[in-house]
């Protein structure tokens, strides 16, 4: 599993938002997650590449990010703006 | 990425179906299933880890209840358990389905289509039939972690889902518990939200995780029976000559528009394969288990359950008989 934790531009936690991988480089199950008090969320990413995100937080407003995953098992951050 | 689809052998099947019950009425006439041909293409656009991949009966059901009671557990006997109580809507032709019956949609659309983003449409009349038969789901999984999907109401107490929306592979199995809230409509709940800890799906998904089994079922206890309001989907077979001229629709609960808001959208398949349906109907994470169904002599049949998304076109597990026949005993379980 890897596991992607958001952070603001401040580099505060996004906790309890609604994430939607809206890119991938393989076919995805359309699952929707919501970030932990760590503002993290964790999946099983299908291949190595770029991933792309949307981020709705409890407030309604909406966040973006991107990251790279080299493997299933990455651990990274991700600034969400 | 997704493969070419098509498969040569899967050109004849049975044409099993299951009527929809829409909004209760006093004309509670059973419709009985009919024998039109397959051919007979008028459809409309609704308006608006432990993994064994050789399981040998991939479509024999799973249960939560089952690994917690019983042990293993068998298929289903089959029966016809439903009467229809037929629809409100008055059928319209395929291309002025939209325009016709839900104005506002098309007005939506063309505001969606004017962003230039995507295509679906954001479903305001969530306590309209068909739409209020379709649930926003808050899965609690297992291990702690949260997800959202999407489910629809095939009976008072019964909810089609995506198999990975009941029992999550990576996050500790059967879900520990989904909330499912019927029209979901930002912070409006019109039907209320009811917790279902009873779950179903099959083997094929819940040890062989195999994408053509990745479909499930959430029977709401005794005294949660949204669909008696709300009215339900009807579900059913349909060859692959029908299936790639037949407008499918497609509505759920994205999670980039966060999750409690319903949109839609109507496409033909993309192409049809033996066992999943696939098409360019804009999904995003959160639709998983959206019904996909085609409107049809005035009568609603999902013919596949969304699961997937790719750039190469998204997908639904496709209703096959023995899909059908697992529905159909889901179907009484909630009745």
């Amino acid at each position: 599993m890897a596991k992607v934790s958001f952070h603001d531009t401040n580099g505060r936690p996004v906790r309890g938002a609604v994430v939607a991988i809206t890119g991938a480089p393989d076919e995805m199950i359309d699952l929707g997650y919501v970030t932990d008090d760590a503002g993290a969320i964790q999946f099983t990413p299908p291949a190595e590449g770029e991933y792309l995100f949307s981020l709705t937080g409890p407030d309604g407003g909406s966040l973006r990010a991107r990251t790279l995953l080299s493997d299933s098992e990455a651990e990274v951050t991700a600034t969400a703006s | 990425m997704t493969k070419s689809l098509k498969d040569p052998n899967a050109n004849v099947m049975d044409q099993s179906e299951e009527p929809n019950a829409g909004p209760p009425t006093s004309d509670q006439a059973p419709s009985q299933s009919d024998n039109r041909s397959a051919f007979q293409f008028d459809t409309e656009y609704e308006v608006v880890s432990g993994i064994d991949q050789n399981i040998k009966e991939p479509d024999t059901e799973a249960s939560n209840t089952a690994i917690r009671v019983l042990g293993n557990e068998t298929g289903w006997e089959l029966g016809n358990t439903g009467a229809s109580f037929g629809t409100e809507f008055d059928e319209t032709s395929a291309l002025d389905a939209i325009y016709g019956s839900y104005p506002e949609l098309l007005e939506q659309m063309r505001q969606e289509v004017v962003i230039g983003v995507d295509n679906r449409v954001r479903v305001q009349a969530t306590s309209s039939y068909p739409w209020r038969a379709i649930c926003g789901l808050k899965i609690q999984a297992a291990n702690g972690q949260r997800f959202i999907g999407t489910g629809w109401l095939i009976s008072p107490r019964t909810v089609i889902t995506a198999g990975h929306c009941v029992f999550l592979h990576g996050a500790g199995g059967w879900a520990s518990s989904i909330e499912v809230v019927p029209g979901l409509n930002d912070a409006s709940r019109p039907f209320g939200s009811h917790v279902g800890t009873a779950l179903r799906s099959v083997t094929g998904w819940t040890q062989g995780k195999k994408r053509e089994n990745d479909y499930g079922a959430i029977i709401l206890p005794a005294n949660s029976r949204p669909g008696a309001q709300t009215g339900t989907f009807g579900f059913a077979t349909r060859d692959d000559a029908f299936l790639k001229n037949a407008m499918l629709n497609l509505s759920g609960y994205p999670g980039d528009k966060g999750g409690n808001q319903q949109w839609f959208m109507a496409q033909k398949a993309k192409s049809v394969s033996s066992r999943v349906l696939t098409y360019d109907i804009d999904t995003a994470g959160g639709q998983s288990g959206a019904p996909v169904w085609i409107l049809q002599n005035n009568q609603r049949y999902a013919v596949g359950i969304h699961t997937n998304g790719a750039a190469s076109g998204n997908s639904a597990t496709r209703i096959v008989k023995a899909v059908f026949d697992n529905l159909l005993a889901w179907k009484a379980l909630g009745a």
